[in-house]
């Protein structure tokens, strides 16, 4: 017998009684339609909740890279313009931007005060602060502006290096190559901060552009752990200050994939839970099947008689069953893709649908009908034709 | 064309079992039109069930044409019944939710055609039972002789070796029934082998050859003498 054949038998026998293949259907149409509303639901949670966390607005994703001297009091500022030329010169898939960060407010900043080098805790400040100067004066809203090359030192520090807080003024503090002049002496912050330094002086004063960490950005969908580890090897290896301190970052894709981990088990552990009713609507597909058979003994008797082979009544009987839940699983992906975006239209996220959900309704639901279709087609075919007949 | 040669059936019911047909020798060639006659519970349906390869459970040899039958496996009778017997019963046993057309063309479905290509054979197969109006009605819409000469344009349709007709005129009135005899002639005269089972002497003188059968044996098998009508 042809399949198409097949087909078109296995539906006639649906339509004969469509009010009971309605029913029955229904079962499957609750089941999917829960679980797909369940799964696009927790899909769309984790998406929203992905893109909160990790990537910029245009959907890009940011790694750091941060480096940290060996000694505790040492110069953090180790990753160089140097570094960014050689990152630059490697070509990483997917990475979009390399740049240092800036905005570090407290630094460890190796500086030359008096005559002695030494790393100094700096404070790096965009306006004038609202502390009290023991000796010179504060800085202005005047030496911001114009960029004036002066700083503020704390008591302590003034009194370490030059004896008194007035003998400290005026003098210089030597950064990088700029020099800047001790404009005030303030009374030691409570964080033990030395130095107050004004943030656009010394980012202006630095040729040797320097920071503690680095921001690596990357095009949508790239590896970017995997990516940000090529890019550590090369400055481990290669980095301009790799023997003062270590590289290392942050690996926050870990993170998120951990977050996306319990998310999704979450949704499927749910799914799961909704999923039984498919089993329920799976016996009653069994049962409307044993009906189905019973009542048509006759009908498989004379097509018994005509010459159906066995395995073409179990065929068809099974495609029977499958077609119906089949049909079910269809009609419920739609119920369910609607019911998520219906109530997703009440939620802060978006519920989010995939090829893959209607792969997976379609197959669960056929294999239901294959699975609860199975016995009461092999009951059909395996009925005895004189016994039918007589 | 039918050669029986020692076939024994035993039937079991709960520990019992029953010897229901005892050292059957048969032959029957192309072109026959044989009447099978007996009592209820004599063992003619079930011997018609082996011809018409319906029971598959006997012991002994079966040979039909040049084919071993006794040895063939379960999907091998499924093909002989669809292509080599035409099988006719006393209820019709014709599928209520089908159309008549739908009914007549099945075996030719489950001989893998399709169902666009045979229309013209059902309709030329109804013509030919005297049928021509009622292909797309319902059986249950039908008188009974209309329902039989149905099934017989399905038993016909593949153009089968033989035809076995069980009581064929069973739930008929007697001037159907002679109808349905008249066709079955027509049918013998084109060369068609057909072998009919009743309990009615007067249908059975209708054949040419009458075999009766008492607890399981044959008891008598003769040919018709028609010159005496």
């Amino acid at each position: 017998m042809r399949t198409s054949e097949l087909f078109k038998t296995a539906w006639k026998a649906l339509m004969a009684n469509k009010k009971r293949s309605i029913l029955t259907m229904s079962g499957i149409i609750i089941g999917i339609a829960a679980v797909i509303t369940i799964i696009s639901l927790g899909n769309g949670i984790r998406q929203a909740t992905l893109k909160n966390l990790q990537a910029t607005q245009g959907g890009e994703q940011t790694t750091q890279i941060y480096y940290m001297s060996n000694d505790t009091n040492g110069d953090d500022q180790g990753i160089t313009q140097d570094d960014l030329s050689t990152i630059n010169n490697v070509h990483f898939r997917g990475l979009a931007r390399v740049k240092l960060q800036q905005s570090n407010e407290y630094k460890q900043i190796r500086s030359q005060i008096g005559r002695r080098d030494t790393v100094l805790s700096t404070k790096l400040i965009n306006k004038p602060q609202d502390i009290h100067v023991v000796a010179g004066h504060n800085l202005t809203s005047y030496d911001f502006a114009v960029q004036n090359p002066v700083v503020l030192i704390s008591e302590s520090l003034a009194q370490h290096e030059f004896h008194s807080a007035t003998q400290a003024l005026d003098q210089p503090l030597l950064v990088g190559q700029t020099s800047y002049q001790i404009k005030g002496v303030m009374s030691t912050p409570e964080d033990e901060t030395q130095v107050f330094l004004p943030r656009r002086a010394y980012l202006s004063g630095q040729t040797n552009n320097q920071s503690d960490t680095i921001i690596l950005t990357f095009d949508k969908g790239t590896d970017a752990a995997a990516t940000t580890k090529q890019v550590l090897r090369l400055l481990r290896k290669n980095g301009v200050n790799r023997y003062a301190g270590t590289y290392d970052y942050d690996d926050t894709g870990k993170i998120l994939k951990g977050i996306s981990k319990v998310i999704d088990a979450l949704t499927y552990f749910i799914g799961a839970v909704a999923g039984i009713s498919l089993i329920i609507a799976g016996i009653g597909v069994m049962n409307m099947m044993y009906i189905s058979v019973s009542e048509r003994t006759q009908e498989i008797g004379i097509r018994l008689a005509i010459g159906a082979r066995p395995r073409t009544i179990m065929l068809q009987f099974l495609l029977e069953a499958v077609m119906l839940t089949t049909l079910g699983g269809i009609i419920g992906f739609l119920d369910g893709a609607g019911l998520a975006y219906g109530i997703a239209l009440a939620l802060p996220f978006k519920a989010k649908m995939s090829l893959s959900s209607f792969v997976v309704a379609f197959l669960v639901s056929s294999t239901v009908g294959i699975i609860f279709g199975i016995l009461p087609a092999k009951q059909a075919a395996n009925k005895n034709l004189i016994d039918i007949l007589r | 064309m039918i050669k029986l040669t020692n076939v024994n059936k035993y039937y079991r019911q709960g520990t019992q079992a029953y010897h229901v047909l005892k050292d059957i020798n048969l032959q029957v060639a192309a072109g026959e039109f044989v009447a099978i006659m007996g009592k209820s519970g004599s063992g003619k349906s079930t011997l018609i069930n082996i011809i018409g390869f319906f029971d598959d459970q006997f012991s002994g040899q079966y040979q039909f044409n040049k084919i071993q039958v006794d040895q063939l496996k379960r999907n091998q009778f499924s093909d002989l019944r669809n292509q080599q017997v035409g099988f006719i019963f006393q209820n019709f046993k014709l599928i209520n939710n089908l159309t008549v057309a739908e009914n007549v063309g099945l075996p030719l479905i489950y001989a893998g055609a399709r169902r666009s290509q045979i229309q013209a054979r059902v309709q030329q197969q109804l013509k030919a039972v005297g049928l021509p109006n009622v292909a797309q009605q319902l059986p249950t819409n039908l008188s009974g002789g209309q329902q039989q000469r149905v099934s017989i344009a399905r038993a016909l349709i593949t153009q089968p070796s033989f035809l076995i007709a069980d009581e064929p005129t069973g739930a008929l009135d007697s001037k159907t029934s002679q109808e349905i005899l008249n066709i079955f002639q027509t049918l013998n005269h084109q060369g068609t082998t057909i072998i009919m089972v009743t309990h009615d002497e007067a249908i059975a003188e209708r054949s040419d050859r009458i075999i009766r059968i008492l607890d399981g044996q044959i008891t008598s098998d003769q040919e018709v003498d028609h010159a005496h009508e």
